[in-house]
């Protein structure tokens, strides 16, 4: 793995998510392209370097303008050692099994996130799953199973 | 397929998985250190500094339009504008006379939005703005519609605020025609909610809500909603009243961050 690859990969998707996300957003739910990438780059070279990589992500997406540090890299890292570990008993290597993942991982990643977000407040974390988490998977995994209608998506399965 | 053994050892998953849980926990724990802060400041700038470029394109077409418009409603403004005059010379003859004090001139920053929060909950602002354009913390955030929220971050040339939906703002807020007070918060979904409002209290639906003054950072009397829904909460002593925002937090774009409110306070001397 290149690492210098890798974080130009991630400013690119954190430039595309802040400058379209927005745009294409219903109303506050946008879909989450650091997700399905952290999602596709762990269903390709497994659980290890999938959770290096989310909490990569998490930290950087944390560090700018979230409200806490560490709530993004822990709900990642801990749902790409689970979809990491499931993954390889029933791979995503097609495309019904790949976006299966993608669903999983991204509501998996959503209960983690609200569940340290709600902590000690008097939010109902059941209101935000409803309102946020659900709706933000949906729209993620319909953006990600475009991606599997690419011609790119066959070179990014797991090699081997 | 070679590298596959070496990259599913159970150890080295495990391993990763506990370093990411213990660094996470650590990281949690700095949220409040001031290094950490200041390091989020400049990296805040450094992004909007980056994003400013880049949403100019998509909205080129539109600020055309929008300058098309806006020069039409500066006509009429300015003869409104003249029309006011004359009505705010005869309010201060007429606010003199009745021993009245002067209402404080703010002075307002107008700042663009050039980012939010995480893609999963956008419930942070970054604009565009920072100290060096005037920028202070706790600073009251407002659009023509009503009350955004505050000023949580403040870098140099970029700041980070926290809008009405969030998980700890709360606000001191009063309904407009019964002056009752209490404190709004954001209720996890699309409202919002005022909390301490006695249960034997009358509050109409649709009666507005703004602020109080109250609690030392914003202004009494911005507008932040409408009441859209009122019952009685399940603690038996309050009310829980729903609150519609009057702002649209999906569609902010510029805002405008007021100056650091001082409440006037009447000193107290006790003598023993």
């Amino acid at each position: 793995m290149s690492v210098f690859r890798q974080v130009v990969i991630i400013v690119l998707l954190l430039a595309v998510q802040a400058a379209i996300g927005r745009l294409i957003s219903i109303g506050p739910i946008q879909p989450n392209f650091l997700t399905i990438y952290i999602i596709s780059f762990l269903l390709r070279r497994g659980p290890r370097d999938g959770i290096w990589l989310g909490f990569a992500i998490g930290i950087v997406q944390d560090l700018v303008t979230t409200q806490f540090i560490g709530i993004s890299s822990l709900s990642y890292g801990i749902t790409c050692f689970i979809i990491g570990k499931l993954s390889t008993f029933w791979s995503g290597d097609t495309r019904a099994t790949w976006i299966g993942w993608l669903l999983g991982g991204t509501i998996l990643h959503g209960l983690i996130y609200f569940f340290f977000y709600a902590t000690g407040t008097s939010l109902s974390f059941g209101k935000l799953l409803l309102n946020f988490a659900l709706p933000a998977a949906v729209i993620t995994t319909c953006f990600g199973a475009l991606w599997t209608v690419t011609p790119w998506w066959k070179s990014s399965l797991r090699r081997g | 397929m070679a590298r596959r053994p070496a990259l599913f050892s159970p150890s080295r998953e495990y391993f990763a998985l506990v370093v990411v849980l213990v660094a996470s926990a650590l990281l949690i724990r700095t949220n409040d250190v001031p290094q950490m802060t200041r390091v989020r400041a400049q990296l805040e700038s450094t992004v909007s500094a980056l994003s400013s470029p880049f949403r100019f394109l998509p909205h080129a077409a539109r600020l055309w339009k929008e300058n098309e418009i806006l020069r039409r409603q500066v006509l009429g403004l300015s003869q409104e504008n003249a029309r006011l005059k004359e009505a705010t010379k005869e309010n201060t003859r007429l606010r003199r006379l009745l021993g009245f004090k002067e209402q404080e001139q703010r002075s307002v920053i107008a700042a663009e939005v050039v980012g939010r929060g995480s893609p999963m909950l956008p419930n942070r602002l970054l604009l565009n703005m920072g100290f060096f354009n005037g920028v202070r913390e706790n600073s009251a955030v407002v659009t023509a519609d009503g009350l955004v929220g505050k000023v949580i971050r403040v870098g140099p040339n970029s700041t980070v605020v926290g809008i009405l939906m969030d998980r700890n703002m709360g606000v001191a807020a009063m309904l407009s025609d019964s002056r009752l007070d209490g404190i709004i918060h954001w209720d996890g979904g699309r409202y919002l909610y005022l909390d301490h409002v006695p249960i034997t209290a009358e509050v109409k639906k649709g009666e507005r809500v703004i602020t109080s003054g109250l609690g030392g950072i914003y202004p009494k009397g911005l507008m932040i909603g409408t009441v859209r829904d009122v019952r009685n909460a399940s603690d038996g002593l309050f009310k829980y009243i729903k609150v519609a925002p009057s702002v649209d937090f999906n569609r902010l774009e510029e805002v405008f961050v007021l100056e650091p409110y001082q409440p006037e306070t009447d000193t107290l001397i006790f003598s023993e």
